[in-house]
């Protein structure tokens, strides 16, 4: 009887109670028809006070009908209200999906779950009541809460959910990730300390992001937080705030440098390396020296060379007296370009940003031969991340000019300045291609992936040298620009290349490296979807078995 | 003073529109009240006992009305609507709580309504046709005995949730308020018809009426009186005088006030705090307010229906929080009908003393509405964390019998003073709505 009763009754109320205040308007213009009130102060009082009851009434619905936006109180009444029905403890946080759609978080009864647990940890961070917030869920927090109004969508959202909490929900955020690839990511690093990134060099679209080791972000263990854990430091995103030596690697800035500067000569390599002129410096030497050394053999240096073969072999004795030619100045000024030292933004949040660390380029200094020298086999004090080396084979793969790396789909893709002309680029291309064909990356010369590459071995002074291997395919249409690297993995061909090879290959199977059907112009549409209660249930199931690990 | 004196039959139909205003309300307050029951006991039980409120409140209805009719009152019958429409919204949501369900015969809130509707009635018969002027030589008397009743007070009453009351839990520190707005309207009238404005000569009888109430109200710890009223004075001096600096006085005082209560006073300074920082103490002091926040965002937009919310986790739900519950159960909408409803009192009230061509009755009935429009600003603004909570009932609504009738008295004297002496019936008949109807055919 109630039920049937609860709903005339209340309209019954109101209307008659509308209707009255109606009539008390009617009557009242009706009967005095605007005869102004004698006294000005009185004027002012009654705008006063009206202006006083609008302000309280306004004030009032920041907390009845826009309270969501007060975290403290959300949490006040999450945790003290005893109402059975509250719709404080029933508003649930956007999701996060993927580029097609797979979601990859989502709020079920308050907490946050990730179906894909540990290959996303990084990226998307964790939204815990004990710990927090951190990644992806800490940067975007009040888009996913369904607090920003900065949209169309968002605004719809927003008056939504103050008139209807019960089914309340915030906005989603769509990634450019590729589940499937970045599961893939994972699975190669084999929780191996490392990271491993894919870009799209069409349009900057971070298809992976990956970091190892890993945590569990449903269930945060309090000991990942101290640094004194078992695991090294598994909170760390390696992708983007490792700083690593990049070892060769930085030849392809070298090489690139020396190409613009129209170098086209030959270096001689002497098999005892090249010691920089000037006090204290150690000779530098070719990696086969050690080789022979450790075999007890005669290692005859690889005499006289040129840039072509000085790549593709990665010869150290070849770079640093490349470098020391080339000089500060032109080193400094390619390093500027290639966006050492400045920011690298990949994600604009409504509550903070995601940006990979500054790879640092020490400015060298007209004198400093030695500097030169080792900064142009990618040692000294120099120190990049592995999302910056994967904008740097893009670059090579763009012709000099690649898009900024971005993360979410309703980031428009925007053109970085060019770090190179596009005739480097294209003999670059032609060099890194031969490093597979011929080089130090043979390892990757698969051939219907046409990967182009290069190899990189830094020397760290703890311990075994990090395994880098940074390369884009297919050679003459480039779609992908990868780079892994695995912390103390040794000798770069040996355990970085097959994780960025058997990236390849899983962006292959799974059509990444087709050519974009569209112009990425058309990339805004749908990115400020917002997801509703039913296609959180339709989480089709990743890749079952992400990439087989290939055989180096 | 010659008068056009109006018959009966006239007066009936000129009081229509409270007529046809009054029905509405009823039947508003109707449906509100069959909710509340059905919810309750889950049907609408046979016995007349549990209708008993709404038929007083009927009762009210007619009896004010047929009073009014037989007295050919020509007082503005929109104000007394909207009294109406709150006082029978106030009976409806106190059902709800169940305030009449445990009546207690000696206690006076159980009287307060029609007790209420009667003062209401003998103020009007008594100071209508002008002759609420007879109060303006009782100005300091007046203050005198606000004075008096505060000292009573201060001796023979008992502490309870931070105020005093005397036996019976009648709070007669609320009848100061009309008091004191008598006595200010007496010493403004003079300085407006002398043309003065505020010399040292004025203020001093104003100084003198006002200060030991005020000390008096220190002494008592009722800081949210002594704020209402305070801030009263300050908007009045400057409506009376024109003198806009009066507010940046107040403004002044204001802080130099909240200073002081802040370092003499460690329950206001609790106040205080949970005002400014709501969450560092939430299960503490900031609790109360909390509560009520929480309660009304579960009402959302609509509100969860009259006798759907649970106001037994509102603290003081039935009187200084109940427009939280209003917030609960009738949600942002219902709150906006009821602060329109105080705002049509406010707009018609100053619209009385507008009208008026003396001082005396223009500032009392400005005072009279100015009090209610600060009361219900100081209430609602302590609900919803706009102010901190200064423990001021919102009027009409809040359970308190000696708030009710002194409510009702004011709005009494403001009924009393809007009917205008001189005003000739034949000017007034345009006001029936049956002729305007016949009219406009």
């Amino acid at each position: 009887m109630l039920d049937a009763l609860n709903i005339p009754l209340t309209i019954l109320f109101f209307l008659f109670c509308f209707w009255t205040i109606a009539l008390i308007f009617i009557y009242g213009r009706a009967s005095s028809p605007a005869r102004p009130l004698r006294s000005a102060g009185l004027r002012w009082l009654l705008r006063g006070v009206f202006i006083l009851f609008l302000g309280f009434y306004l004030y009032q619905a920041t907390w009845q009908l826009a309270g969501f936006a007060r975290p403290g109180f959300m949490d006040f009444m999450r945790k003290y209200s005893r109402r059975q029905v509250n719709p404080a403890k029933e508003m649930a946080r956007g999701s996060i999906c993927d580029r097609n759609g797979v979601v990859l978080a989502f709020s079920e009864n308050l907490r946050r779950r990730y179906p894909y647990g540990r290959s996303f940890c990084h990226l998307l961070g964790y939204a815990d009541p004990m710990f927090g917030l951190a990644g992806l869920e800490a940067a975007d927090n009040a888009f996913l809460d369904g607090l920003t109004v900065a949209s169309k969508g968002e605004l719809g959202r927003f008056g939504m959910n103050i008139l209807n909490r019960r089914e309340a929900e915030g906005n989603r955020l769509c990634l450019t990730i590729d589940g499937r690839l970045q599961a893939a990511a994972s699975a190669l690093l084999r929780e191996r300390p490392g990271a491993a990134v894919a870009l799209r060099t069409s349009d900057g679209s971070v298809l992976a992001l990956a970091s190892a080791p890993s945590f569990d972000p449903e269930k945060l263990d309090p000991s990942i937080f101290s640094p004194a854990g078992s695991v090294p430091s598994p909170l760390l995103n390696r992708a983007l705030q490792g700083a690593y030596p990049p070892g060769s690697v930085i030849k392809i800035m070298v090489a690139a440098c020396a190409l613009e500067s129209g170098f086209d000569g030959l270096i001689d390599c002497p098999p005892e390396g090249y010691t920089p002129p000037g006090r204290y410096h150690q000779p530098i030497r070719d990696h086969e020296y050690y080789e022979h050394q450790r075999r007890k053999t005669e290692w005859s240096g690889l005499g006289r060379i040129g840039l072509e073969k000085g790549f593709a072999r990665s010869s150290n004795v070849f770079f640093a007296q490349l470098g020391v030619r080339l000089g500060s100045r032109r080193l400094n000024e390619t390093a500027a370009r290639f966006l050492f030292n400045s920011k690298l933004e990949l994600f604009q949040g409504s509550s903070g940003i995601i940006a990979a660390r500054q790879s640092a380029w020490p400015v060298l200094e007209p004198e400093d031969r030695g500097g030169m020298a080792q900064q142009s086999i990618g040692q000294g004090a120099l120190l990049v991340t592995p999302l910056h080396m994967a904008l740097v084979a893009a670059a090579v793969a763009c012709g000099g000019q690649p898009y900024a790396p971005r993360l979410a789909e309703r980031t428009p893709p925007q053109l970085l300045e060019p770090m190179m002309t596009p005739a480097a680029a294209e003999k670059l291309k032609l060099l890194m291609r031969h490093a597979v064909e011929h080089g130090t990356g043979r390892s990757a010369n698969i051939k219907e992936l046409n990967i182009a590459g290069k190899t990189g071995t830094a020397q760290v002074p703890d311990g075994t040298d990090h395994a880098w291997f940074v390369c884009f395919a297919p050679v003459d249409r480039p779609a992908i620009a990868v780079a892994a690297i695995v912390e103390h993995g040794g000798y770069g061909a040996a355990s970085a290349l097959p994780v960025a090879v058997g990236l390849i290959k899983q962006a292959k199977a799974l059509g990444l490296m087709e050519p974009p059907p569209e112009p990425p112009a058309g990339h805004e549409s749908g990115s400020r979807q917002n997801g509703t209660k039913a296609e959180r249930a339709l989480q089709a199931p990743l890749a079952s078995s992400p990439g087989k690990e290939p055989k180096p | 003073m010659i008068r056009a004196q109006l018959n009966l039959a006239d007066a009936w139909r000129y009081r229509g529109r409270e007529r046809v205003l009054f029905m509405l309300s009823f039947l508003s307050i109707l449906a509100g009240y069959l909710l509340v029951l059905a919810r309750k006991t889950g049907g609408f039980p046979s016995g007349w006992q549990a209708y008993l409120p709404l038929l007083v409140y009927l009762a009210a209805i007619l009896v004010t009305h047929l009073a009014l009719v037989l007295m050919r009152f020509r007082g503005d019958q929109l104000l007394l609507a909207a009294v109406f429409y709150l006082a029978g919204f106030g009976i409806l949501i106190q059902s709800r709580m169940g305030t009449y369900e445990e009546i207690d015969p000696g206690k006076i809130a159980a009287y307060a309504f029609p007790a209420g509707l009667a003062l209401m009635l003998l103020v009007i018969i008594l100071f209508r046709r002008g002759r609420y002027r007879a109060l303006r030589p009782l100005a300091m008397p007046c203050a005198a005995l606000a004075a008096l009743l505060l000292g009573a007070i201060l001796v023979f009453g008992q502490r309870y949730r931070g105020a005093y009351f005397l036996p019976g839990n009648i709070n007669p520190a609320d009848i100061i308020k009309i008091l004191l707005m008598i006595f200010l309207a007496g010493v403004l009238a003079r300085w407006q018809e002398k043309g003065v404005r505020a010399g040292p000569r004025e203020l001093l009888p104003l100084l003198l009426g006002w200060v030991a109430p005020m000390i008096l109200l220190v002494l008592q710890r009722d800081l949210g009186m002594l704020a209402l009223l305070n801030a009263v004075l300050v908007v009045m001096l400057a409506v009376a005088s024109g003198r806009f600096s009066y507010l940046a006085l107040g403004a002044a005082g204001t802080a130099i006030l909240g200073a002081a209560v802040y370092f003499f006073s460690a329950h206001a300074r609790v106040r205080l705090a949970a005002w400014l920082t709501p969450f560092a103490d939430p299960t503490g002091t900031s609790w109360q307010v909390l509560q009520a926040l929480s309660a009304m965002y579960a009402g959302g937009m609509w509100g969860v229906g009259l006798g759907g919310g649970s106001p037994q986790f509102i603290p003081i739900a039935s009187s200084d929080f109940i427009y939280a519950v209003i917030g609960e159960e009738l949600g942002y909408a219902g709150c906006g009908m009821v602060l329109a409803f105080f705002l049509v009192l406010i707009f018609r009230g100053y619209r009385v003393a507008g009208g008026l061509p003396v001082p005396f009755g223009r500032l009392l009935a400005a005072g009279i509405v100015t009090t209610l429009a600060f009361q219900v600003l100081l209430n609602i603004g302590g609900v919803m964390k706009a102010l901190p909570l200064t423990g001021i009932t919102l009027p009409f609504i809040s359970h308190g019998g000696s708030s009710l009738l002194t409510t009702f008295l004011g709005f009494g004297l403001l009924l009393a003073i809007s009917e205008r002496e001189g005003a000739t019936g034949k000017a007034k008949m345009k006001f029936s709505p049956r002729r305007a109807r016949r009219k406009a055919h």
